[in-house]
């Protein structure tokens, strides 16, 4: 099984990363401004360079985030790649159980209607 | 506490909760209702409803059989369901949980939880870790 340690330490990597608020924060306006800047990020969180700089490492090390060098500047944005495991579980259960309670809610109705034909 | 990966979701059956909780707990009513898809043929559905009992559902597409294991932890009549679910995809150890709450109309409010622990993720607990992250990724993977 060796996939499936890969796949766990990939996700070890990406939830230590976001097990920090800052870096979580980072995530967070990355989402939103969809690529940034270091020097926009650093100064967006009152960082200096050096500390964003290490909170930066730490995500792209857990393929969290992606790094762009345009001559002298990098941009970053972010890269799901690291919580895919996570996505697909969370997406396949969230489609699979909604599915099944759709399905229960016709089968109570059905047998409502029934119920309703018999008395 | 533990880590992990989790979901919730609620819906509002238009039933009363002993009406769907009964179901959940009807071999029939399941074969029907936990299908992949409709159209497809009905489950196979065994289970030893009680607490400590297990419960095998063989959903069917096509050819190819799905066998669906878990283990009642939770009967706690027309309120809360509770137990083990273990497939193919699943991470060892998921726990399903079901409550059921009256509302005035005379519907049932469920709210389905499934929680997974995988093994070696969870060892490292780290602080503020899985359930910020899991609440953030459930709103994203919405």
């Amino acid at each position: 099984m060796v996939d499936k340690n890969i796949e766990t330490a990939r996700l070890d990597r990406a939830f230590a990363a976001l097990s920090d608020p800052s870096r979580r924060e980072i995530i967070g306006l990355l989402r939103e401004a969809g690529d940034l800047k270091v020097t926009d990020l650093a100064q967006a969180f009152s960082m200096s360079l050096n500390g964003v700089s290490k909170h930066i490492k730490v995500l792209e090390r857990a393929g969290l985030i992606v790094r762009r060098i345009d001559g002298r500047e990098h941009w970053l944005r972010v890269d799901w790649t690291g919580l895919q495991g996570a996505y697909e579980w969370l997406h396949f259960y969230r489609q699979f159980w909604s599915t099944r309670l759709d399905a229960l809610i016709d089968y109570v109705q059905e047998q409502k209607e029934k119920d309703g034909e018999d008395s | 506490m533990n880590e992990n990966f989790e979901l919730t979701i609620s819906k509002t059956i238009p039933a009363p909760p002993k009406t769907v909780f009964e179901a959940w707990l009807d071999p029939k009513a399941l074969a029907k209702f936990i299908k992949p898809m409709e159209g497809m043929s009905d489950c196979d559905v065994e289970a030893d409803t009680r607490e400590g009992g297990s419960f095998l559902i063989v959903m069917k597409a096509g050819e190819k059989d799905l066998p669906h294991r878990g283990e009642y932890k939770t009967i706690q009549p027309y309120e809360k369901l509770a137990f083990t679910w273990l497939s193919d995809h699943t991470i060892p150890d998921s726990t399903v949980t079901l409550t059921f709450k009256e509302r005035s109309s005379g519907e049932t409010e469920l709210t389905l939880h499934h929680s997974g622990f995988p093994d070696d993720v969870s060892r490292g607990n780290h602080e503020g870790g899985w359930t910020a992250i899991c609440e953030e990724l459930s709103r994203i993977a919405a």
